[in-house]
This record gives C-alpha cells, sequence and structure tokens, in this order.
C-alpha cells in the first residue's frame, strides 16, 4: 500500500462541529463587524489580480464591481482572464498535479484546516466584504463565511475518510480487496455571487481535497472575496499551480475553460441556461482528450411552500418571509411559490400582506436592514420586468416601494402576487429575486400537484400539523431538500446536504457523504495473498466504512 | 456397536500404550524438533508470532526466485518491514534488523543473502532427501539400514501442459523402474509388501485435473496410469496414489476404482490411497469406500491422515462461499481421525492401515485397537515423514513395528509448496510436535482422548496448563 497514503495528521481529527454563528446580541460582535466594515472600506477600489502557478498577474482590462447598495462606490477593480490566461492556467495546474495527488490525503486535510483557521481569524473581514461587494445583510454575510469555514472542515474529513484504502469483505482469506479513490486531475471551478464565500470555497475545497489542481473562476460580481479565498489558500501553505484564479467574463474566459481538452472536469453553480450549456459541451472529446469530462452543476429552482389547513401561521408566516425575501430571494433554495390551502387562504394572505410591508429595506451595511439590494443592474431590470407583468396579468397582494434608494443602489422591493393559472410565467420562471407567488389549492393532494409541476426539484416545505400530510410530503414532494414547518433556505453543511435534482442540476449533495466522491474515481486493486497454499488466518479488522 | 465397555477398554490400552511410547522416547528425545539447533531457532522464532511466521514463510516462498544477493537482501528487508501484510500489525521486532540492513546495505547485502541461503538450504534439506535419485537412494539406503520402509514421492511443478504430465510420467517411470537397483541388497525388515513404495500425485498426471468433468479426467488419467501400473507389476512395486486438496478426493477415489475395474489391473495388489480425517464426510466416506473395495474382493493399503491443506481448504471455502469443508476445532480432527482408524482396523480382512501421524496420542490409539481387534502385524504399519519426529520413529522401529518414511525427491523450486507446508505443519500452534518439543506439553496433556470434552481449566494440574492445546 503507498506509505504516504496512510499518513494521518499529528493528533486525531475531532468530529465535525459547525461553525458557530455570531452573535449579534453580543455588543462586541456588532462593533467588531462595523470595525470590519469601516476597515474594508479603506481599501476600495482593491485591485484583483489573476493567480497563475503562485503569481499575481493584473491585465489593462478590468472589470469593476460595485456596492450593489451603493452603485457608486466601486469595490474592487478586477483584472480580466483571456484565453491565454486559461491556457497558462491549465498548464500549471496540469504540471503540479502529479506532485499534488502524490501529497496524502492527511497534508492536504492539513492545509485546508489551516485555511480554515485563517479564514476564522478573518471572518467578519470575509463578512464585511461580502456586505459591500454582494450587498448581503450582515447575518447573510456572516452565514455565508460560515458554511464556507464548513465546507474546509467537513471535506478536509471526506478526504481522510475516503482517502484511506477500504479492505472489502476483510473476512475473505487469501485475498487484499481494496477499494481507493483516485483524483480525476485538472479541475475548473465555476462560482456564482450569490453565495460568494461559502460556494467557491466549497467547490474548489472539495476539488482540493480529493487531490485534484484546480482553477477557480469566481463571478464577475463578487471577485474580491474570491481573490481572498484563494490567497488564504495559499497562505495556508497550498503549493504554487494547485490553485489558479481566474477572474474574468464568463464569455470569455470560462467558455475557454469548460472546452479546454485538459479540464477533467467542470463544477459550476449558477444559471439554468448556462449549466445546460456546459454539460452540453462536456460531451465532446476532442482529438487527444482521452477522457469524458465530468460536470456537475447546481441550477436553481422554482422552490414552493404549500401551507395546509392544519398550519401554524404564527410561525408560518415568518418562515415563509424571510424564505422569500431573505436576501432579496436571491438564493437558490429561496421560496418563490406558495400554495396555500382554500380553509386558511384568506388569512394566511392578509397575514404575509402585513409581514411584507413591516420589512425593512436598506442598505445592506445598516445592521437594521432586512431586504438589501440585488446583485446589479441587470438583475434588478429583469426583476422589475416580471413585476410589471404580475401587476398586469395577476393581483397584487403587496407591492412595496424602495423610494430614495431607488437612485443610490438596485434595490427591488418585495412583491407578493396572486395568480391562478399554474402555468404562468411568475409560477414557471426563475426570477431570483424578492417576488413571491401565491396560488391557492382545494385539497393537500392538488397542492402537491401544484408544487411538482415544474421542471425543478432543488428544495420545497410544508406548513402543517396533519401528519399525514407531512408523511405524504415525504414521499411525493420532488425536491432534493424538503422542510418540514421551518424556513426552506440556509442549509447547514453535514446536517442539511444540499442540492437537486431534475433541471435543478446534476451531482450529489453538497456538504454531504457523497460529494468528494464526485471529485475521484474509484479503483479497485485484488492481491492474492496465497502463496503455495499458504496465507494468513487472521482476518483484517471489520469494514465500518460507509462509502 | 461400540459399547461403552469396549470404549473404556481401549481408552485405557491407548493411554498405556501413550505412556509407553513417551517413556521409550525418551532415550531418542535429547534432540529437537528437528535434526539441527539453528533450524530449531529459526522454527521456534516463526512460532513466537504470527504476523512474523507469515513474514518469513513469504520470504522463503519467494527466495529460489531471487537472483542476486542485492535482491536476496532486499526482499528480506521488505517482507520484514511491509506495513501491514495480512494481519495489520505492524512489524515491531525485526524491523530494526531490517532497517540495518538497508543501512549498510554494501557490508551487510552479502552476508545477509548467504545468512538466507544457508537457512533456506538447511530448511530445504531438512524436508527434501535430495534432488536428483541418486542422492536420495543414498539417504534411503541409509535408512532402510536403520531400519525402515520407505516411499518416495516426487516434487514437481504444478502440471498445466501435457508435456509436463507427460515428463512427470516419464520420471515416475524411471522411479519404478531403475529407483530399486541404485539401492544396496535389501536389509532384514518387517513383512509389509514390496520393497520399492512410490507415492503418486494424480493431478500430476494429467493437464486438466478436472471434477466438472470427471469422465474425461479419469480417461486421462488412466492412459498415463497404466503404463506405471504395468511396470509396478513387473517390477513388483507398491503404488500409492496420494490425496490433495477436497475437491480432488471424490474424483480421485473414483479414478483409483475405475482403474482397477478395468480388466488388466482387476485385483492388483500392491496399490494404496489415503484418506483424510480433517474432513468433515471423512468417516461417512471411507464406509463407502471400503463397501466398494469389499464389493470388488480388491486388496488395498489405506493410509490415514489428518490432512496437509488446512489452511488451504480455509481460504478457498471463504472465498467460493462454501461451507469450510474441514473441522475447525484440532480436536475434532483427532477424534476423526481415531474413529476413522477404528473403522480401518476392523476391516483388516479387507484393507490393510497404514497410520501416518507424528502424534504419539493418534498412534496410541492405533496400537490398541490393533491389540483390541486382533489385527495381525502384516496389516498394520506406520508412517512418517522425512526429517520429522525422529524419536518417535525410532521408538516404533525398536518396537518391532514397521515405519515407513515418505521421501520427497526433487529441486527447491518445485518443492517449494511441500516445503511450505512442512513448515505452516511444524510451526503451527496447534501441531503436536509444537505442542510436544517446543512448548513442552507433558504426556499427560498431550494423551488426552481427543474424543472428550477438554478438561476445564480448573480441573488441570497448574502445571499442566501451560501450552496445552486451546
Ligand atoms: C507418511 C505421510 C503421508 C502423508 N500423505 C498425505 C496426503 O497424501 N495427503 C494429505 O493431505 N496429507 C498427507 N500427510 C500429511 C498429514 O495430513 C498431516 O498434515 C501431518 O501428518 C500432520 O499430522 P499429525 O497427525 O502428524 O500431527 P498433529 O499435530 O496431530 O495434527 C496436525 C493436523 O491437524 C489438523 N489441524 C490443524 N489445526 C487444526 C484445527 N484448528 N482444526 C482442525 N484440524 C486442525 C491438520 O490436518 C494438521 O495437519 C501425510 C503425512 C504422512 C506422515
Amino acid at each position: 500500500m503507498n506509505q504516504e497514503n496512510t499518513k494521518t495528521l499529528e493528533s486525531p481529527l475531532s468530529d465535525f462541529r459547525n461553525e458557530p454563528q455570531t452573535d449579534f446580541s453580543l455588543e462586541v460582535e456588532r462593533s467588531n463587524f462595523s470595525n470590519a466594515l469601516k476597515s474594508v472600506a479603506t481599501h476600495f477600489p482593491q485591485d484583483v489580480s489573476i493567480i497563475i502557478d503562485g503569481r499575481e498577474e493584473m491585465t489593462s482590462e478590468r472589470i469593476e464591481s460595485l456596492d450593489p447598495s451603493d452603485f457608486r462606490q466601486i469595490v474592487a477593480s478586477s483584472a480580466a482572464a483571456t484565453s491565454d490566461h486559461v491556457d497558462k492556467a491549465v498548464k500549471a495546474a496540469r504540471k503540479a498535479y502529479p506532485e499534488w495527488r502524490r501529497t496524502s490525503p492527511g497534508e492536504r486535510a492539513n492545509i485546508i484546516l489551516r485555511a480554515a483557521e485563517l479564514m476564522r481569524e478573518r471572518k467578519h473581514e470575509l463578512s464585511a466584504i461580502a456586505v459591500r461587494e454582494a450587498g448581503k445583510p450582515w447575518r447573510e454575510a456572516d452565514a455565508d463565511v460560515e458554511e464556507a469555514i464548513d465546507f474546509l472542515e467537513f471535506y478536509a474529513r471526506e478526504a481522510l475518510r475516503l482517502g484511506a484504502p477500504r479492505r472489502l469483505q476483510p473476512w475473505l482469506l487469501g485475498e487484499h480487496n481494496d477499494l481507493v479513490y483516485t483524483p480525476l486531475g485538472v479541475v475548473g471551478v465555476i462560482g456564482p455571487w450569490n453565495f460568494p464565500v461559502a460556494i467557491p470555497t466549497g467547490m474548489t475545497t472539495a476539488a482540493l481535497a480529493a487531490g485534484n489542481t484546480v482553477i477557480l473562476k469566481p463571478a464577475e460580481q463578487t471577485p474580491l472575496v474570491a481573490w481572498l479565498v484563494a490567497r488564504i489558500f495559499h497562505e495556508a501553505g497550498l503549493p504554487d499551480g494547485v490553485l489558479n484564479f481566474l477572474p474574468g467574463r464568463g464569455e470569455v474566459c470560462g467558455e475557454r475553460l469548460v472546452r479546454h481538452p485538459d479540464v477533467n472536469m467542470i463544477v459550476f453553480t449558477g444559471s439554468r441556461e448556462v449549466g445546460l450549456r456546459i454539460i452540453r459541451s462536456a460531451a465532446e472529446t476532442p482529438e487527444g482528450q482521452h477522457f469524458v469530462k465530468r460536470v456537475v452543476t447546481e441550477m436553481g429552482g422554482k422552490n414552493a411552500i404549500i401551507v395546509d389547513s392544519s398550519a401554524d401561521l404564527d410561525s408560518a408566516v415568518p418562515d415563509i418571509l424571510y424564505s422569500a425575501f431573505g436576501f432579496s430571494g436571491q438564493k437558490c433554495s429561496a421560496c418563490s411559490r406558495l400554495i396555500v390551502l382554500e380553509d386558511l387562504y384568506k388569512e394566511c394572505l392578509d397575514r404575509l400582506r402585513e409581514g411584507a410591508a413591516a420589512l425593512k429595506i436598506g442598505r445592506a451595511s445598516e445592521p437594521s436592514t432586512q431586504v438589501g439590494p440585488v446583485i446589479d443592474g441587470e438583475a434588478r431590470d429583469k426583476i422589475l420586468g416580471y413585476i410589471e407583468l404580475g401587476r398586469k396579468e395577476a393581483r397584487t397582494i403587496h407591492g412595496g416601494d424602495v423610494g430614495g434608494l431607488a437612485s443610490e443602489g438596485f434595490f427591488v422591493a418585495p412583491h407578493i402576487f396572486e395568480s391562478n393559472r399554474g402555468d404562468h410565467p411568475l409560477m414557471r420562471e426563475e426570477i431570483f429575486g424578492p417576488v413571491l407567488t401565491v396560488i391557492k389549492a382545494g385539497n393537500f393532494s392538488e397542492a402537491l400537484d401544484i408544487a411538482n409541476d415544474t421542471p425543478y426539484a432543488l428544495t420545497g416545505g410544508v406548513q402543517s400539523r396533519t401528519p399525514s400530510n407531512l408523511r405524504r410530503a415525504r414521499q411525493e414532494f420532488e425536491v432534493g431538500n424538503l422542510y418540514l414547518n421551518r424556513t426552506i433556505t440556509g442549509a447547514i453543511v453535514g446536517r442539511q446536504p444540499f442540492g437537486g435534482y431534475r433541471l435543478s442540476g446534476i451531482g450529489s449533495k453538497a456538504g454531504g457523504p457523497d460529494y468528494l466522491k464526485q471529485f475521484m474515481v474509484s479503483r479497485v486493486v485484488s492481491e492474492n495473498m496465497m502463496r503455495h497454499g499458504m496465507a494468513s488466518l487472521v482476518e483484517g479488522p471489520p469494514d465500518n466504512r460507509e462509502d | 456397536m461400540n459399547t461403552r465397555k469396549q470404549e473404556a477398554t481401549l481408552e485405557r490400552l491407548a493411554a498405556r500404550h501413550g505412556k509407553r511410547l513417551f517413556r521409550a522416547m525418551a532415550r531418542h528425545e535429547s534432540r529437537g524438533l528437528t535434526m539441527d539447533r539453528a533450524q530449531d531457532m529459526a522454527m521456534n522464532l516463526m512460532m513466537k508470532d504470527e504476523d512474523l511466521r507469515y513474514r518469513m514463510l513469504r520470504f522463503v516462498d519467494v527466495y529460489p526466485a531471487l537472483r542476486s544477493q542485492a535482491s536476496i537482501a532486499e526482499h528480506l528487508e521488505e517482507y520484514l518491514t511491509a506495513g501491514e501484510l495480512e494481519t495489520g500489525v505492524p512489524p515491531t521486532r525485526l524491523s530494526d534488523l531490517a532497517r540495518s540492513i538497508g543501512r549498510h546495505r554494501g557490508i551487510t547485502q552479502p552476508a545477509i543473502a548467504m545468512a538466507s541461503r544457508l537457512g533456506i538450504k538447511q530448511m530445504g534439506n531438512q524436508f527434501i532427501a535430495g534432488n536428483t535419485p541418486g542422492e536420495v537412494a543414498r539417504k534411503v539406503s541409509k535408512m532402510e539400514k536403520r531400519g525402515f520402509l520407505f516411499s518416495l514421492d516426487l516434487l514437481g511443478e504444478f502440471v498445466v501442459s501435457e508435456s509436463q504430465a507427460d515428463d512427470y510420467q516419464r520420471r515416475y517411470l524411471e522411479m519404478i523402474e531403475d529407483f530399486e537397483d541404485e539401492l544396496g541388497p535389501a536389509p532384514k525388515q518387517p513383512a509389509a509388501g514390496p520393497r520399492m513404495n512410490l507415492s503418486i500425485k494424480l493431478s500430476s498426471q494429467t493437464s486438466k485435473f478436472d471434477p466438472m468433468d470427471p469422465e474425461g479426467t479419469s480417461r486421462d488419467v488412466r492412459r498415463r496410469l497404466r503404463p506405471l501400473f504395468r511396470a509396478a507389476r513387473k517390477k513388483g512395486a507398491f503404488l500409492n496414489i496420494d490425496m490433495e486438496k477436497r475437491e480432488f478426493r471424490d474424483l480421485t477415489l473414483r479414478i483409483i476404482l475405475d482403474l482397477l475395474d478395468e480388466e488388466e489391473f482387476r485385483g492388483f495388489p500392491h496399490i494404496g490411497t489415503v484418506h483424510q480425517a480433517y474432513l468433515r464426510d471423512a468417516e461417512e466416506v471411507l464406509q463407502g469406500f471400503l463397501a466398494e473395495l469389499s464389493k470388488r474382493n480388491q486388496p488395498m493399503t489405506i493410509r490415514l491422515v489428518k490432512g496437509a491443506y488446512w489452511d488451504s481448504e480455509q481460504i478457498w471455502a471463504r472465498q467460493k462461499g462454501w461451507q469450510v469443508p474441514v473441522y475447525t476445532d484440532k480436536r475434532e480432527t483427532d477424534a476423526c481421525f481415531e474413529r476413522c482408524a477404528e473403522i480401518l482396523m476392523k476391516n483388516h480382512k479387507v484393507v490393510r492401515t497404514a497410520i501416518a501421524s507424528h502424534n504419539v496420542r493418534s498412534i496410541a490409539w492405533a496400537l490398541a485397537l490393533k491389540k483390541a481387534y486382533d489385527v495381525p502385524d502384516t496389516a498394520l504399519e506406520f508412517q512418517m515423514l522425512f526429517g520429522m519426529a525422529g524419536p518417535i520413529k525410532e521408538t516404533l522401529r525398536d518396537m518391532g513395528h514397521p515405519v515407513r518414511i515418505y521421501t520427497p525427491c526433487g529441486e527447491l523450486i518445485p518443492g517449494m509448496s511441500y516445503l511450505v507446508r512442512r513448515i505452516l505443519e511444524n510451526t503451527s500452534n496447534e501441531s503436536f510436535l509444537r505442542q510436544r518439543f517446543t512448548k513442552g506439553a507433558s504426556p499427560m496433556t498431550l494423551l488426552a482422548n481427543p474424543k472428550l470434552p477438554p478438561r476445564p481449566e480448573w480441573a488441570k494440574p497448574a502445571n499442566m496448563g501451560k501450552g496445552a492445546v486451546k
């Protein structure tokens, strides 16, 4: 057996525990966070460079990322990688691969855990940048960084778990059968802006932990926070070339990365349109490419919450409001369809209306803000288009106003529409903004039918105190993550492994036991241990590992 | 059939014979397990722990294939230090030694190679009588002069081609025709059939010994056996058909009967085969085979053994998902051996019995049966392996019993599986010889009736508990 593979950390790792949330009820945490917000702002606009083979590089062309709460503020001025940069980065990643693959899972985990430590130290700094660069309110930004730390801690442990060869059927004598996982090669990571810390960190960490080398292309809107993540990895001791960082435009460098014949895998989180395009192009095997590209994509949802007649509106309404309007509805897990049974319909709508009207809209950096801006002008205009459509073709239950904020940032007020058509665009298309559409259902079966009548299957929720309905939902509600009597966003690593199916994506759940395996191939080595009828009759220890 | 009274009488007799054997053996016992002190030390080392034993055996196994001093030293180092072989136990005791081999390559390698060569050669010499028929003939002559009989065994590779099978047949034939001439004039010996005695493995007589195709296999094997039996008849030699793995047993017995059913070999008197008592269905199969013999009025010598493939049988069965065909408690094997011995001796008009064991209790039980069933001297002999259990052989010979020594002949490489079997057997925790000569178990413990449950710990005298069979 490979000696290096069995090397572990100096001291055994503790069990995985989630990073605690910042307790903003404490004065000290609030003031730390405010200070972080102030201190990061002094560096704006911050230059963001390309990192290839450990060397930073700027380009004359720049991409500017703006503060969505205050679009006069340029947060970062980022290099714009060209397809030549992609080629160079792939070459560097390829060169670094053999050594990184040979590095034991224990050593890889060590580096990743060091990165987690660094991230913990700079937690507020990273959150503060996410507040400014992505327009995330405090708690959302804080949770983003905590999730990133969780991914680091979780996948480091997964690397150790899967890194040790697994002896299959150890009671078998005279033959050793070992299942081992080996990495794929070079992985292209294409990240989204909505979880600008957690998701790029998670996808990158999984690829690295598995022994792959990586090219990370962050979203155009949030290069700065991703650049800090890349630098943290280097600071933690990642060898040059193992992680290459390529900020740039999707059409230019994303496209090249996806088609590059020396990239073994693409991991993507983003829109369905781009995701499907990546899947299509990955099927091509140009001359000299001796593998089929592996693709993992997370492509959104049109998530529904069902409220049945037995629901407790005291808790259902806040859950719905948070699921629909938290981070302005810009989570792929967000609720955009609400299905309410007749008996409770009117009461539920009334309470929602009141609740929505009370939501405080404001800059993400204000601690009082409940609904911040959306990411950019393009997003704002698209959402406003849907709101226009709603005003015309549906009944408006609630339609807020952002007032003077409209001239400062990309603000959109939460809207609730009522539709009686399940096939209306409001009920079908992913808006990715603070727009909720409500529909009435005659009974629970009908509610389930409406909920399932969508090409997506990501998250879903049921508010009910009827056990048989909850039981049915478990079986029939077609979603990757089903939440009963709670919010439907905010999945936690290790606790709620996250991911959907149907057109919501391909691949297994992030933060779960199957995720890391997607970045590896399994191999089985069988060795006959019999020599002239002789073999030890001592059985190996029982195989307790689950893969 | 067997009344309780008879049983008690037999048990008393066996105990008496056992004690007598032990007393007589004391005279020959100044020697250790083998004939050689360095050998004993190597063997003792291997017995100390299962992991080390296994590592050493693997090294012995690969040794003949190693061509240079450096590769011998390197392999020894690797086998002794490899993190995990099978047991998952990290090597402790010998890793320092192995590391020092690594450190002083230039100086130590030749020394290590030499030591290994000597050690393995000695082990080979211990259990294999010689490379060539000439060498073996000299050893056999000496054995005969000391009053022992012999059965020759030709070591060879596992047969996978027809030309190998032809080659094997030719070597058997040469042995039958010429070996006796290489020995001097026959010394006076107890009456136990022809002087020339050859042990044959049927799997060597075809390239595809396949129990799934009994007809075809029987046809092929008999085609090669006929010239051997004709030669044996002409020269007056005895042919024994050895028993191999369990999968081959039924087919082996069938081929023997098929051959004896051929007109020209009907009633051929100088034929024998082997019965393995470690198989769970041993008694049943033995009864069935004896019935076939009586039906044909066919004389036969049956060598009763415990079975030499115990480790392998377990492994094969587990790999194939079959029930393990062998007993897994040593006492069950010993008990079955005693029951089979009784079946054989009761039928002494039908068969001659050869008790092939180094275990004093098993032998004592056979002596008790001989007396109880009035078995004539000519219907019972004892057999032991070359290089093993010297004191027991000599004691039985002194008591006037025929003692035949199974004498392997051949090179180390093709003989490796035989050598490995012997080392496995001699270093096994369950082995009688090891219990007696290495662990110093008392005669009382060693003579305990295997058919009874073991004495509970509290009932054992304090000094006897040590090293008793578990
Ligand atoms: C002359 C001669 C010819 C032989 N020919 C053959 C042959 O043709 N085919 C063949 O298979 N063998 C043959 N053998 C080998 C024989 O089967 C034994 O392996 C060997 O003699 C050791 O048995 P023992 O009675 O001397 O020693 P003991 O120490 O009393 O018994 C050892 C034997 O007990 C059995 N045993 C060990 N551990 C266990 C356990 N945990 N549970 C149950 N049983 C166990 C094994 O069979 C082992 O060999 C021959 C032996 C002799 C002496």
